[in-house]
């Protein structure tokens, strides 16, 4: 009986027991997969990861990249794809009609402030970090500072007016009262940034490091933002801009640009290959005549259709031909940033440049087909050529081919375009190049700079900006051109689609803010009239 | 292994049964109304353990001494005491209990007599769960309850279902909390109940009785019972089985190749453009019906299921095993269900301790298409691919837009073509498993009488696979794939719940008081590993495994793990005077993983109170009229943790990736994935409900009546933060919603000699308002219509939750003259690129232009009314069944035409009523193949349509054998029946179905949707 007893004391302690023993630590999870925040940004390794994030938002352009939609908005190429309303938000900048709900702008602020996002995160943990040099410490903030800067550039040549932020603020009541600035402080937040990084980015990038910016990168793009600005200072005076472009300390000006690029010339770090052809070459990529080159790679094999995570040239799946046979080395695409005739016609004969740009369908291939404002000429320099494609993960979204940004012919013809004269050998040095010593020329004007320019970097998305910077009406002569003069009687090219967009004056060529950011925010407005 | 132990020894224990002596007493049980023989009673003798059960006959033979009482008890009749005397034959006649009152109903925890309970339960019994044939359970609850409305996702094979318990209570996961015998579960979770395996479904409306649930309770809850075997029920083993057929209910009509060719004429011609195609052209053209390829006829469903139960005094057990097989109306070979259950519940009781254990295996496998996009293999593709285009080329290729016709149409293309390369199958293993244990302390030390301890351990294993395989294919430039590609997915869940509770019941005179006060716990993990892989050696689906894909630089492998966990403290009293006066009040204490440190705990408490009016003396004079009359009131506080974890603080992601190197190294950019908020807290709900409960003429006609008022506060918001802050928003507490409702139950039963009629009619209203949203705009907006229309759904203060957000359509201009003055006050044309036969939209800012800030209330996309109205009626072996649901006053915006593409098939509505001329008509405007006005593209009116609905849901004839020929061949019972499912559905609706379920997000637009069967199936139950 006594047993018995024991055994029902026992049952009811145990019961009770099962009830209490709830332990703290049961609801105390940290995650398993994802790091904390916390505990990041602690050694070198985590910075360089962290910088990664940053050149991520500068290379990673999916749905609005900035060098097509900048061609499609000159005079070197139409929008094209599968009918009319393929990308609208590309055909809109095409029409300069654009609607302050457009896609593309969207995505470009929103990509931009995410980088700036992250650059301001880093610089804010930086004394966090366990340095093994105050050099290393110095270069990963000049890498922030640069880039930030250039998110800048970003913002202030596409919507004039933005908030400037240079530190992390989540807050959203702050955010929603933060005022734009105006072009001219945007420009002065651009060079301080660039100025502030130039003397601790490095002199030389060394192999295992291209594709990050070094102190020839912050001098090549400094005088190509000084270009622009004392351009567009009187090419668009709605910008109402001083005409300083300065952080303050240090003017930018014709004698500073010439000095940097003077400088990045005679580095010997740089010098033009004997060929056209080579520098697009697939196998001759990050060569001796890429200045600065956006980085992309097959290798991680991205399958992301909302876009972040693609690390391939996801670009160059829009620019291929669509259903193409008789060339086994080029497969499909999606017929975007079609290459205008105009720009065919601008290649003197037996320029080489012309075949390295434009592929042309009707030569290449037996079979395509025809989507809208077909004109048959492709990005060569971009094409959905089959050895650049990766195969893991979504092909389309995996090409390995870079995105020069900055060329040394750029810096050449730069200089030369400042100091006619003292720069005439270095525009030779481009022009001889393609066309032989004997096309070299005596003296140069701007329209040979012009033209120069525009058969050196076509399909590389500086023809629009530079349009602008030289002449508006120039710029709107020359979209009206490259609606005219269609060929007839192909049956690859369907007249009807080249109906006439001409450039609308009071866009400046520019973006809307976007609609959804006014609409949150109680200061936000839209400056550009065409907007308004 | 040790479980299967268990079950063994529960069976063993089972067939031992104890043997008393003295003399044979014999005798026959009847039903005391029917003077039928009543088989499976129990007759035990009090104070031993021997006993016997009636057998078909309803006869039965004991031991027993002169001094035995017999204790006489059935389920549904009063239990009878008999003291045996001198006696040797006791013919015993037993009264049905008056069953709707002192019914039992399953609440937190517990179980209680409804008689008793305060708050707002609706119980559903397996009787009219059974009425259809439901793949699914929750989907069997449709129009049996009133406030509880739900709405099919889609009519694809074993999709879900959206069920919204009193309106939708947040901006986030309005879905209630499923707790299955014990473990809690989401929608998505309840795929391997069978449905004739439910013995009940409670749902808990009110916050008082969901209070017991805490934090997860916001949203109302389901408890699902499965069934189990009866103490004292003899063996049974019955066959429940059915076969059906089904077919589409509707096909839209859409344009035949003459009329569309005829539309694209005008579309090119109103636009100035160049027609596209040659009269050579268009003679060769094919006139295709897509949708014809798309749907098809038949389809089968069936189900089978194989049941047996009994018990003895001490011990019941129930098992069954099931197959259920559906096949899609639309693209069956890739669009089906089957499902494969075996189910056991076991309990018995060892003298002061009873066990028992739940198990459960089931194997899903389902594929399935997409079910309301206009992207991928989808019925939206059928509706706007052009009748023009063949299914083939001369070749044998399937035939696309870009290259037959000249004219890419993007995403939409060749249905046929993609179906044919579409391989993609989920299987889906489970074990559900629980085990419990009560501990009646009164058998311990009978000073203890009342005090009871349960513990219950509850678990699922789940297991995930997910397989997909394509071939090489090649349709077009954006539609192909070059390489044969395969992946798959296997995801392990794991989830358990910890009940452990200690109740007491006592009576003392007229009051009784009962007490429960516990512990309860439970994780939630799950674990994923997935490879994808292409170069595979065989073609076919059948054999792509990553073992048989051989290019090894495409390799890829992720995978990841999650995890939940809480821990809360429950505590219940409820008492009752004399079955007149009741009250409950429950508090609990909430412990959650998904909340940081600042916020980890919350409590929440309930209080309800009930006068049941009709027990008063005064009373009595009425009580031949008024049998029932029972007025409840209750308040509670609920709790919503649903935000997935570690939202209250910031977790890093790697994606960013930068190459940097003449090799390119990759680096894998690393940053935060959203701003943290440690304060995050759960939303709280809070609810009032007054319900009277009416039976009269001894509960033959019955009313119960709820009004309810509840507020959600503390809405768990991803605010809209502004782009420029560069990261994701973080989730705040931040908004506020009302529900406000009545419900109405009415039930009316009838014995006109043999004819038995059972009435019911359930309803509800609802009226949901936005209160509060903590941002700038005092508004979120969300939701995607056909591509390109963007938030078309919006919370906004002072308005119902998700309504439809965009631009009123104010008609057709129907001359120039009405575009001309059609200005704003300047004079200006506010739609300057408008011409006649365009829609004039209206400016309601009155800024002189159309945008986004002239966007309106345009509709409700949820129902104002839902009802459903059962009608049974029962004649000698006849059995007669209809059922009709009705959702009134919602409307859905219906997109179905990709009107980015220019060569877009219309339907015949469009052709019919589109405008051609001043006067044609004021409701489809001028097809063109631009579109300068935005007809089409501005998220309007034009596209939100009255939804409201009245369907035949089911309708069953049946018969049941008579028992003189059952006795023939040894049978219980024999019923067949023919059953019609979705018969008729009378709506407005323009589209295929009005139902349209969903998130907050999705639901009420219509995509194409997968429309819902309609069925007509054979079934027989048999019983042994």
């Amino acid at each position: 009986m006594k047993k018995i007893h024991i055994i029902k004391v026992l049952l009811v302690v145990l019961s009770f027991g099962i009830v209490t023993s709830c332990s703290k630590d049961f609801l105390d999870l940290t995650p398993k997969v994802n790091q904390l925040a916390a505990n990041f940004y602690q050694t070198e390794s985590d910075a360089m990861l962290a910088i990664a994030a940053v050149y991520n938002t500068l290379v990673v352009q999916p749905w609005e990249f900035v060098p097509i939609m900048a061609d499609i908005r000159s005079d070197d190429a139409f929008t094209g794809g599968s009918n009319s309303n393929d990308m609208a938000q590309w055909q809109e900048q095409e029409h300069f009609k654009m609607s302050t709900t457009n896609a593309a702008a969207l995505a470009l602020w929103q990509r931009c402030y995410d980088g700036i996002y992250r650059a301001n995160l880093l610089l804010s943990k930086m004394d966090g970090i366990a340095w093994t040099s105050a050099a290393n410490k110095a270069r990963c903030i000049a890498e922030c500072q640069f880039l930030r800067g250039y998110f800048y550039w970003d913002l202030v040549r596409h919507f004039g007016w933005v908030p400037i932020l240079t530190s992390v603020i989540s807050d959203n009541s702050i955010l929603t009262k933060l005022p734009q600035s105006t072009p001219d402080q945007v420009y002065h937040q651009v060079v301080s940034d660039m100025l502030a990084a130039l003397p601790n980015l490095p002199a030389v990038i060394s192999v295992t490091e291209t594709g990050r910016v070094g102190q020839d990168v912050a001098k090549a793009l400094l005088s190509r933002i000084y270009l622009y600005y004392k351009g567009v200072k009187t090419t668009i005076p709605g910008l109402g801009l001083s005409g300083t472009l300065t952080d303050g300390t240090t003017t930018i000006d014709d004698t500073w640009a010439k000095n940097a690029l003077k400088a990045v010339i005679n580095s010997g770090h740089f010098h033009l290959l004997p060929n056209y052809a080579d520098v697009f070459a697939l196998g001759n990529q990050n060569n001796a005549e890429e200045v600065f080159s956006f980085q992309y790679s097959q290798l991680a094999g991205s399958s992301d259709w909302g876009g972040w995570g693609i690390s391939g040239n996801f670009s160059v799946i829009f620019q291929g031909p669509r259903d193409p046979v008789g060339d086994a080395n080029v497969v499909p695409g999606w017929s975007f940033g079609v290459m205008t005739f105009d720009l065919a016609k601008e290649y003197e004969t037996g320029d080489p440049r012309k075949a390295a740009t434009l592929y042309d369908a009707s030569v290449n291939l037996t079979k395509y087909t025809r989507g809208y404002c077909n004109t048959g000429y492709f990005n060569s320099k971009f094409l959905t050529w089959k050895a650049a494609q990766g195969t893991k993960g979504d092909p389309s979204q995996n090409f390995g081919i870079n995105y020069p940004d900055i060329r040394f012919a750029d810096v050449l013809l730069m200089y030369a375009e400042l100091d006619m004269t003292g720069g005439l050998t270095y525009f030779n040095q481009v022009r001889t190049r393609a066309l032989g010593s004997g096309a070299a020329k005596g003296a140069i004007t701007l329209a040979d700079i012009q033209h120069e320019r525009r058969v050196e970097f076509g399909g590389e998305g500086h023809r629009c900006w530079d349009l602008m910077r030289w002449d508006m009406n120039l710029f709107a002569t020359r979209i009206a051109a490259s609606w005219s003069n269609i060929p007839t009687g192909n049956p690859m090219i369907n007249v009807t689609d080249f109906t006439p967009y001409p450039f609308i004056a009071n866009t400046y060529g520019m973006f809307p803010i976007p609609a959804t950011e006014i609409q949150n925010s109680s200061v936000l407005k839209q400056f550009i009239p065409a907007y308004q | 292994m040790r479980k299967l132990l268990l079950v063994i020894l529960l069976f063993s224990a089972c067939i031992i049964q104890g043997i008393a002596q003295e003399r044979v007493v014999t005798g026959v049980v009847t039903d005391k109304a029917t003077k039928e023989p009543l088989p499976g009673v129990s007759v035990a003798i009090m104070g031993s353990t021997s006993g016997a059960i009636t057998d078909i006959d309803g006869k039965f033979s004991v031991k027993a001494t002169d001094k035995s009482v017999l204790i006489f008890s059935f389920i549904g009749y009063t239990t009878r005491k008999e003291m045996v005397d001198q006696q040797t034959t006791l013919n015993i006649a037993l009264e049905s209990e008056a069953k709707d009152i002192d019914e039992v109903v399953v609440v937190g925890y517990g179980t209680q007599k409804k008689s008793l309970v305060t708050g707002a339960i609706a119980k559903v019994s397996s009787e009219d769960l059974m009425q259809g044939a439901s793949a699914r359970i929750d989907e069997a609850l449709q129009g049996k309850t009133a406030g509880v409305t739900i709405m099919s996702n889609s009519g694809q094979p074993g999709d879900l279902v959206t069920i919204r318990v009193r309106g939708t209570g947040t901006n986030g996961n309005a879905d209630p909390l499923y707790i299955v015998d014990g473990l809690t579960t989401s929608a998505a979770g309840l795929d391997y109940l069978n449905p004739s395996d439910i013995e009940s479904i409670e749902v808990l409306k009110d916050a008082a009785s969901c209070a017991i649930y805490g934090a997860e309770g916001a949203n109302g809850v389901v408890l699902i019972s499965t069934k189990s075997g009866k103490r004292g029920g003899k063996f049974e083993v019955s066959y429940d089985g059915y076969f059906g057929v089904q077919n589409p209910l509707k096909k839209m009509t859409v344009l035949n190749k003459d009329q569309y060719i005829e539309m694209m004429k005008e579309s090119y011609a109103n636009a100035g453009a160049a027609f596209p195609w040659s009269k050579a052209a268009l003679d060769s053209f094919a006139n295709t019906d897509w949708q014809a390829q798309m749907f098809t006829k038949n389809a089968p469903k069936l189900s089978h299921t194989v049941s047996f139960s009994g018990g003895g005094d001490k011990y019941s057990y129930s098992s069954s095993i099931s197959v259920f097989k559906q096949n899609g109306i639309v693209a069956p070979d890739k669009s089906n269900f089957q499902r494969y259950s075996w189910r056991l519940n076991t309990e018995r009781e060892f003298g002061m301790l009873t066990v028992g254990m739940k198990f459960n295996i089931a194997n899903i496998q389902s594929q399935g298409i997409s079910a309301n996009s206009e992207y991928a293999a989808s019925l939206d593709q059928a509706l706007n691919l052009p009748p023009i285009l063949p299914i083939y080329n001369w070749d044998g290729s399937y035939a696309t837009p870009d290259k037959y016709l000249g004219i890419g149409m993007q995403e939409i293309t060749n249905p046929v073509a993609l179906l044919s390369v579409l391989n993609q199958a989920t299987v889906t293993n489970k074990v559900n498993a629980g085990m419990w244990g009560v501990l009646d302390f009164e058998k311990l030390f009978p000073v203890l009488k009342g005090l009871s301890f349960k513990t219950q351990y509850s678990t699922e294993y789940a297991y995930v696979n997910y397989r997909t395989y394509s071939p090489v294919y090649y349709f077009s430039s954006t539609q192909n794939n070059p390489e044969s590609s395969m992946s798959e997915s296997l995801t392990q869940y794991v989830n358990w719940n910890f009940d452990n509770f200690f109740t007491y019941d006592r009576k003392f005179d007229l009051h009784h008081i009962t007490l429960l006060a516990g512990f309860t716990a439970q994780e939630n993990t799950n674990q994923d590993l997935n490879g994808s892989k292409k170069g595979l050696i065989f073609n076919s689906f059948t054999n792509s495994y990553l073992s048989n894909a051989t290019d090894n630089a495409t390799a890829t492998t992720w995978g990841g793990y999650g995890d939940h966990t809480m821990a809360s403290y429950v505590g219940r009293i409820n008492y009752d005077f004399n079955n007149k006066y009741m009250m409950t009040a429950t508090l609990r204490s909430d412990g959650s993983s998904n909340f940081g440190p600042n916020n980890k705990y919350a409590t929440f408490p309930s209080i309800s109170g009930g006068w049941v009016i009709s027990n008063e003396g005064f009373m009595s004079q009425f009580s031949n009229i008024l049998s029932l009359a029972k007025l409840r009131a209750s308040w509670g506080q609920t709790g919503n943790e649903a935000i997935g974890a570690f939202a209250y603080t910031t977790t890093l992601t790697n994606y960013a990736n930068a190459f940097f190197g003449q090799n390119k190294t990759q680096y894998n950019g690393t940053l935060p994935t959203q701003f943290e908020n440690p304060n995050l807290k759960w939303e709280t709900s809070q609810q009032t409900d007054i319900g009277l409960e009416t039976g009269f003429y001894k509960n033959s006609l019955t009313l119960t009546l709820d009004y309810y008022d509840k507020r959600t506060r503390d809405w768990l918001v991803t605010a809209p933060i502004m782009n420029i802050a560069g990261n994701n928003a973080p989730v705040v507490n931040g908004g506020e919603i009302s529900n406000k409702g009545f419900e109405f139950e009415l039930g009316y039963k009838k014995n006109l000699h043999e004819v038995n009629i059972n009435v019911s009619l359930t309803g509800a209203f609802n009226k949901n308002e936005v209160l509060a949203i903590d941002n700038a705009s005092q508004s979120l907006i969300g939701g995607t219509g056909m591509i390109g229309q963007s938030n078309i759904k919006r919370f906004q203060v002072g308005q119902p939750a998700g309504y439809f957000y965009g631009i009123q359509v104010a008609g057709i201009f129907q001359t120039w003259a009405d575009v001309n003055s059609y200005v704003d006050k300047n004079g200006n044309k506010i739609q300057p690129n408008a011409q006649p036969g365009d829609f004039k939209f209206v400016d309601q800012n009155g800024d002189g232009k159309i945008d986004d800030n002239d966007r309106i209330n345009l509709g409700d996309p949820n129902p104002k009314f839902t009802g459903g109205i059962n009608f049974n009626i029962n004649w000698k072996g006849f059995d007669f069944n209809m059922f009709w649901y009705t959702a009134l006053g919602q409307k859905a915006w219906m997109s179905l035409r990709r009107y980015d593409m220019t060569i877009a098939n219309y339907t015949a509505d469009y052709y019919n009523n589109r405008w051609t001329g001043a006067g044609t008509s004021n409701t489809y405007p001028r097809v063109s193949i631009t579109d300068p006005n935005n007809n089409w593209t501005t998220p309007s009116s034009f596209y939100v349509q009255d939804a409201s609905y009245m369907r035949l849901k089911n309708l069953t004839l049946g018969y049941t054998l008579p028992k003189s020929i059952l006795q023939t061949v040894k049978l219980s019972k024999i019923r067949i029946y023919i059953s019609g499912e979705n018969l008729l559905l009378i709506t407005k609706y323009p589209g295929y179905d009005p139902e349209i379920g969903g998130g907050i997000w999705t639901s009420g637009i219509d995509l194409g949707n997968y429309p819902q069967a309609r069925t007509i199936l054979g079934g027989i139950n048999i019983t042994f």
